[in-house]
């Protein structure tokens, strides 16, 4: 069943953050502000690599308004971060290494003031030759930009022997695909504002994607325990992977703590582009071989990731991509090299897809190139070669098992995009200019943080003083719309109405560790714990009235405003009367880790959705330009948990892998960005976006499926890339190899009007 | 500034003339610590940018009496109109002026496509043209368009086409103020049969809200027998001083269109426009995409009318 509003029913609601966030009234908290704040600014290297020889902040400090000037020798405990891995220097102290490292900070009274204060600190630098290119990086002779080398992380992976498995094969092709620094481009830029209480404690106020993990990383830095900081994490506006990794925080939490004032930090756009992450440029050589009959025998990969100048997860990212660039597919005689890479560009890190995109443009795009090489349907040889439900996982790890590849390969062949591709024009008469195809690609795409990575979850129930009934995550609502899936999840579980819900998310004083916003993990995670609590809360609630009404528990149910007899449906009780109650207080948490898959394969996953997407493309060849006509995406992730949350995430990824298949890319030269602000960095507009995309969720799991709703937030910006490449192959016969696609390779001369029939042909 | 304690340097002084004469003298005084402005769009993505300095001194033109009716209708001698739209206009004010959509289709084109309603809506056409790389460049070639400066002196008009030319090699005008942008009548055909063919193209690297990489406006007169007369044809876009294509022009002056006029025009444009390319989009694709925006329109009205 497609989804949408007339199929949705009762179930497509007005999300609980809406009508702040259309009318303008809900705070972010990048909006906040208190009495006798302070402005605080990040001076940051103006060069990709250089060594520091002396900072000096003298006529900074001395500036009327200037509370204070940090550096290296300011901070109280560990000058470094990282969500995995801690080699970020908050500070640099004697070496930059890319446009974005921060030297020092200053808060003072107004914003343009702490401008100022910055152009007043003196830095001598002393320049180093700079590595721009990862490949170039790996050189021997490349400069080291740490003690350690210029590898972050190499990752492989075999199976098989290659050699004997490519010697068998009739068919081999062999390409090397590239792809884009896309930026997150969320329209809150980072910030936040930090206060130091009376008591001592601080309250950072900053979006992030794990509360918990900003705590722990800034009381290493600020050399406090961990209890002492409180974390207010949510609202945010947009994320997707880019604010997990701190990036305000450690200046806004120094700040406050040495001038014992609020401080506020914004970056601006500028700002933003230059410290901030992007999804990791890749090169990813592939060489893969069928035998006659299409069976897909040999598979070799080499990825080179771009990470930039310091860690974040540019290892863990790296794992995914050698996982996922083996799809859902069988092979025999697998080997996979993957490098990931520092260099002096900008910083590379989490982003919605997490290494999948890239691996699967490059995968796809083989399997086109192998279809056509056997002259068989490029979907056909999807079919033939794909993985069977109790295969094991791409890892040769135990997986759940389920049918999601075949369920959205089907879909997606009797989807009526699918169906036109012999046809794509129709009737319709175009310019002879105007070329149209339709493509497709496939993909599975792993959720949760995987194999050897704490990746803790749960949260409590608890029936509050007033008799609300209060649902307590450590997530955070980024606009993905986590709520309003929640407030559906709450009312559809336990039949409260949406009064009787209060939901308390992203502050560490109040919210258990329910593990970070990440990874496609929060709706699975909010389902499982409310499966583990709907028992005890329900019994709780149930006996305590049970008490009061002289009635058995058996014979009372929840429901909307209180507790209510099985056979009348009549309210007997309102949550508030029995709030009122005296007694222990109501309350029930769960706390467990997301299910991964027994192997010692780091990362490795155990839960995966599956995803097919048939699109339909217009190439321009005047200009070369590619539009999207037409888009369905076939979802196999168990049931919908919020059709509106569920449509927004597959139209809002399909409109990120949009972007990264034809505008965005922050171009970078000699380590400084090209694109500097949105006026060169180009996200998909309103008008890039045609058609319509038609979504169809694949409800169905196996029987005796107990791990529920698996996650959707990513999927959706995986798959687009390579059926658009597909497509326009379809349509005009070039292959495209490197994203985003260059219009000039699609452009052709106007030889039809050159041609004779130029004027009879219409 | 003081040695030991430090003080923040001052905002720019924004003078608010409220008369040409007033506006020409603080310019005179100020010299180049002076800056005209109106909508201020362009000038704060430079300053942003670091391409230009914030100046100490603002001079907004805006509040000038006679910046005041962004379009005026003149009667010229034959007693056709000529259109005056102040510098100052807004984008969205010329966007939505019937006459220029009725005589100028290709500058409100160009209007629609320039930046997104919130710039329009402050960004002025006399802002677009100082720019020298503005999208209503081509449009306002193609129209001959001319410029009425104030030099502190007097006012005086010039053609646009040789002042691109002049900015080229000086910066004199910068001490000049800019009153209006000067229109002639536009020619309609007379003959029976003739069609107009008039278009404006902007490719970007996006849809909208996006700089040009290659623009190009064309006007001309085309006969049932496919004869092409008045031709005008500009191109521009991306760092490129838009110009007059004047070889392509006469070359399809009069000519009858057909394949090997077409493949003559191609040429010529590939000849004649030169584009700067840049890390976006390089000059080989900008010279194509202008050659093949051009041919397909000529090719579009050679076509038997259905």
């Amino acid at each position: 069943m497609l989804l949408n509003r007339e199929t949705s029913g009762k179930r497509w609601r007005i999300r609980p953050d809406g009508l702040g966030k259309v009318t303008g009234s809900l705070a972010y908290l990048t909006d906040m502000s208190a009495s006798g704040m302070l402005y605080g600014r990040v001076l940051r290297s103006p060069h990709p690599h250089a060594l520091i020889l002396s900072i000096c902040t003298e006529k900074a400090k001395q500036l009327e308004g200037v509370h204070a000037v940090l550096t290296h020798l300011d901070v109280p405990g560990l000058n470094r971060y990282g969500i995995a891995h801690q080699d970020q220097p908050v500070f640099c102290e004697n070496k930059v290494r890319y446009v974005g490292d921060a030297v020092a900070a200053v808060a003072a009274e107004t914003a343009e003031l702490a401008e100022y204060a910055l152009s007043l600190i003196e830095v001598d630098y002393e320049l180093l030759p700079i590595v721009d290119d990862a490949e170039l990086a790996l050189s021997q002779d490349a400069p080291l930009l740490h003690p350690q080398g210029n590898v972050l992380h190499r990752s492989q992976f075999s199976r098989g022997q290659l050699d004997s498995g490519f010697a068998a094969c009739s068919h081999i092709v062999e390409d090397t695909y590239f792809t884009p620094r896309q930026m997150h481009t969320y329209m809150e830029t980072e910030g936040g504002l930090f206060v130091p209480e009376e008591d001592g404690r601080l309250t950072v106020y900053s979006p992030t994607q794990h509360g918990f993990m900003d705590r722990l990383q800034l009381s290493r830095i600020a050399a406090m325990k961990q209890e002492r900081i409180r974390i207010v994490s949510s609202p945010i506006g947009g994320s997707f992977g880019g604010k997990d990794e701190l990036n305000v925080q450690p200046y806004g939490a120094l700040l406050a703590l040495k001038t014992n004032c609020p401080v506020k930090l914004h970056h601006s756009r500028w700002e933003s582009v230059r410290a901030g992450l992007k999804r990791h440029p890749m090169k990813i050589a592939m060489k893969t071989g069928t035998d006659a009959s299409g069976r897909l025998l040999a598979h070799q990969v080499r990825i080179i990731a771009d990470t930039g100048a310091y860690a974040t997860l540019g290892a863990e990212v790296l794992n995914f991509t050698v996982e996922h660039v083996l799809g859902p597919y069988r092979y025999e005689h697998v080997e996979v090299d993957g490098y990931s890479v520092y260099t002096n560009n900008g910083m590379s890190g989490e982003f919605r897809g997490f290494g999948g995109n890239q691996a699967i443009f490059a995968l796809e795009g083989q399997l086109d190139r192998l279809a056509e090489k056997l002259g068989m349907d490029p979907w056909e040889l999807r079919r033939l070669n794909m993985r069977m439900p109790d295969d094991s996982g791409p890892f040769g790890q135990p997986v759940v098992v389920t049918e999601g590849a075949m369920q959205v390969w089907n879909a997606a062949e009797a989807s009526g995009l699918w169906r036109e591709r012999s046809m794509p024009d129709g009737d319709q008469e175009r310019e002879p200019w105007i070329k149209v195809g339709i493509g497709s690609a496939f993909t599975m795409h792993g959720g949760g943080l995987g194999v050897g990575i704490p990746d803790p979850a749960g949260g409590r129930l608890s029936l509050a003083a007033d008799g609300c009934i209060e649902a307590i995550f450590g997530y955070e609502e980024f606009g993905q719309g986590l709520l309003a899936t929640l407030e559906l999840m709450l009312i559809e579980q336990f039949g409260l109405a949406e009064s009787d819900i209060r939901m308390i998310i992203g502050d560490t004083d109040l919210v258990p560790d329910s593990g970070s916003t990440t990874a496609s993990r929060a709706t699975s995670m909010m389902w499982k714990t409310l499966q583990n609590l709907k028992a005890p809360f329900t019994s709780q609630l149930l006996e305590r009235a049970a008490v009061l009404l002289g009635k058995a528990a058996d014979m009372l149910v929840m429901g909307a405003g209180g507790i209510y007899e099985t056979a009348g449906r009549s309210l007997l009780l309102t949550y508030k009367e029995l709030a009122e109650v005296e007694g222990e207080p109501i309350s029930c948490s769960t706390a467990f880790q997301f299910p991964t898959s027994d192997t010692a394969r780091t990362g490795a996953h155990f839960l995966y959705t599956y995803a097919a997407v048939v699109v339909k493309v217009e190439i321009n060849q005047l200009t070369g330009r590619v539009k999207v006509l037409d888009q369905y995406h076939a979802v196999a992730a168990g049931p919908v948990m919020n059709p509106q949350g569920f449509l927004g995430q597959i139209e809002g990824g399909s409109s990120m892998a949009l972007g990264f298949t034809v505008t965005e890319d922050a171009v970078m030269q000699q380590g400084q960005y090209m694109t500097k602000n949105l006026d060169t960095y180009l996200v998909p507009t309103i008008a890039e976006h045609r058609g319509t995309v038609t979504v169809e969720p694949i409800e169905h799991l196996p029987q005796g499926d107990s791990y529920g709703p698996r996650g959707i937030g990513e999927v959706g910006s995986v798959t687009l890339a390579p059926a658009i490449a597909a497509a326009i192959y379809k349509a005009v016969g070039i292959r495209v190899t490197k994203l985003p696609i260059e219009p000039e390779l699609l452009q052709n001369d106007c030889a039809f009007a050159f041609a004779e029939e130029a004027v009879s042909e219409r | 500034m003081a040695m030991n304690k430090q003080t923040k340097p001052e905002s720019p002084i924004v003078w608010q003339p409220s008369d040409v004469a007033e506006a020409c003298t603080l310019k005179q005084q100020l010299g180049e610590d002076g800056v005209f402005v109106a909508g201020g769009t362009l000038l704060r993505t430079w300053w942003e940018a670091g391409i230009a300095h914030m100046p100490s001194h603002l001079i907004d033109i805006s509040g000038i009496a006679n910046m005041q009716k962004p379009i005026t209708l003149v009667s010229s001698s034959q007693d056709r109109q000529i259109c005056q739209i102040r510098a100052a206009a807004l984008l969205s004010e010329v966007r939505n002026d019937s006459h220029i959509r009725t005589h100028y289709s290709l500058l409100t084109t160009a209007m629609k496509n320039i930046a997104a309603p919130s710039i329009r809506n402050l960004a002025t056409l006399g802002g677009n043209v100082l720019s020298r790389v503005g999208d209503a460049l081509p449009a306002l070639l193609v129209y001959e368009a001319m410029l009425l400066w104030h030099d502190g002196q007097g006012e005086f008009e010039q053609s646009l086409a040789e002042w691109l030319l002049e900015a080229q090699v000086s910066h004199a005008w910068k001490n000049r103020l800019l009153l209006a942008i000067i229109l002639p009548p536009v020619d309609q055909p007379e003959q029976e049969g003739h069609g107009r063919l008039d278009v404006y193209h902007k490719v970007g690297r996006r849809e909208v809200f996006t700089p040009s990489i290659t623009t190009v406006a064309m006007s001309a007169a085309v006969g049932a027998d496919r004869h092409i007369v008045e031709v005008r044809i500009a191109v521009g876009g991306g760092q490129t001083a838009p110009k007059r294509l004047g070889h392509t022009e006469l070359l399809l002056e009069g000519g009858k269109l057909d394949r090997s006029l077409l493949q003559s025009c191609y040429s010529s444009v590939l000849e004649h426009f030169r584009p700067v390319g840049d890390v976006f989009a390089s000059a080989s694709y900008r010279q194509k995409t202008a050659a093949n925006l051009i041919v397909s329109e000529l090719w579009k009205a050679m076509q038997p009318k259905s």
